[in-house]
């Protein structure tokens, strides 16, 4: 894997060169500083796989590099690894909210550091597939680009949305958080609950429509400086906020609600696409819960279920009438994303 | 997965340089108090010292110096708080206190240096 390392520090530099090239990733380039990453990047014949940046530099720091990078379009899904002396929530949100994709705090383990670098290559991997998937399907028919699938359960990558992460991304935000900010966070989860009409009825470029459409909303009401939200598959969104620095209000669901109504969504055919929105009850880590674990997030997402039994459905459309059945019960095996009610 | 012993006298070989540099390391500071103390450019001169103890907060605990690293951060915060108007009194005292300290230890490990 091709790795950019930018550090002002040159013994940081040394250290991440041998660290890396000991743990089996020689091809590692060293950049002093933005400015010379920034020219680095210019010059390479072959694009960079992997990218770790000191967030802290003179003149442009690394959060602001990492945003330069994602604006290059050969780097928008590059795996953007931050290096920080801080542990501030400030800075590591900044980052995220710059496209970063996970965070190493100095002083940094040789081991951990080669755990993250093999995260990024997996993401890396998993993209390449991706790519290759996209490319073989562009010289196939329109026919054989019109039967591309989305499987409902996997969760889909939004472009261009404030606050959005990607799954994997989100799970390292959960993951990395310092102690003193994950006990001070909180979960919120929602679901479409009508997914898989909408799944049904959609092809794929749709279908990412919708899941896009619906980012825009939450994006609209819940962005801040330490917001995030991703998308886990079969219609689940995730949010994490501070709840100490800025809670959010008790009608954001409805907020949400009112949002994707105004945007009046069709189906290719022109019938409207309605939304139904469930939320889950906010979950905040448990004062016995491991730091850094995800059971927080698996917590939300499994409150949906209970949300849902409470009757707390909201409607998309004003002219939408809840139906008179009793609500449905998820069967056991029911699963939201990756994670099994 | 196990490091082998090239790695580790490779690392070996940038903690000695590191040490090496300490001692110019700790000059630089000590000019930089002086500024401060005397008020010479001594805004700039916080800034410097800033960068500086940001570096070793970041680089010494890395290499094995966790107390240096953790002096450093320290004296980055008493920085970061005389910049805040909502200062205490005591604030530029206990700049200088823990930076006093912090020099100590970087003395006390470039002394250990071979060179």
């Amino acid at each position: 894997m091709k790795i950019l390392a930018v550090d002002d520090d040159a013994f940081i530099l040394e250290l991440l060169f041998e660290a890396l090239g000991a743990t089996g990733y020689p091809n590692v380039t060293l950049a002093a500083g933005s400015v010379e990453a920034l020219q680095t990047m210019h010059d390479s014949k072959t694009p960079f796989e992997c990218f770790l940046l000191d967030i802290q530099m003179p003149d442009i720091d690394g959060i602001e590099l990492c945003a330069h990078i994602r604006n290059e379009p050969a780097y928008r899904k590059t795996p953007i690894i931050m290096l920080t002396a801080m542990s501030e929530r400030n800075y590591i949100d900044r980052a995220f909210a710059a496209g970063a994709t996970d965070y190493v705090t100095k002083p940094f383990d040789v081991l951990e550091l080669a755990t993250r670098v093999k995260m990024a290559e997996r993401l890396n991997a998993e993209m390449s597939k991706t790519q290759e998937s996209v490319r073989t399907i562009d010289t196939l028919t329109e026919r054989l680009v019109a039967e591309r699938t989305i499987d409902l359960e996997s969760p889909v990558d939004v472009e261009n949305v404030d606050g959005f992460l990607n799954f994997r991304s989100f799970e390292n935000y959960i993951a990395m958080l310092g102690r003193g900010s994950y006990f001070s966070s909180s979960l919120l989860a929602l679901k479409i609950d009508n997914i898989r009409t909408i799944h049904k009825n959609c092809n794929a470029t749709d279908f990412e429509f919708a899941i896009t459409d619906f980012a825009e909303a939450i994006s609209d009401n819940f962005a801040g400086n330490s917001r995030f939200f991703t998308y886990a598959g079969n219609g689940v969104y995730v949010c994490v906020y501070n709840r100490v620095k800025e809670p959010i209000s008790e009608n954001i669901c409805l907020s949400i609600q009112d949002s994707v109504a105004q945007m009046s969504l069709v189906y290719a055919d022109g019938n409207p696409l309605e939304i139904r929105l469930v939320s889950g009850a906010i979950k905040t880590p448990g004062v016995f819960s491991k730091h850094g674990s995800l059971s927080v997030l698996e917590d939300a997402i499994k409150s949906l279920e209970n949300t849902y039994l409470a009757e707390r459905v909201i409607n998309a459309s004003p002219k939408f009438e809840l139906p008179a059945k009793k609500p449905k019960i998820w069967p056991k095996n029911a699963r939201f994303g990756k994670y099994s009610l | 997965m196990s490091l082998d012993q090239d790695f580790k006298d490779r690392i070996a070989s940038i903690k000695a340089r590191f040490t090496e540099v300490l001692d110019e390391r700790t000059q630089e500071f000590e000019q930089l108090r002086h500024r401060i103390e005397y008020g010479q450019d001594a805004e700039n001169a916080l800034y410097d010292l800033r960068a500086g103890v940001h570096k070793l907060r970041g680089a010494a605990p890395t290499l094995g110096f966790a107390r240096i690293g953790e002096l450093a951060g320290e004296s980055e915060d008493c920085i970061n708080s005389l910049f805040d108007p909502k200062k205490t009194s005591d604030a530029a005292s206990q700049f200088f206190g823990n930076l006093e300290s912090l020099l100590t230890e970087m003395r006390s490990a470039a002394s250990s240096s071979p060179g």
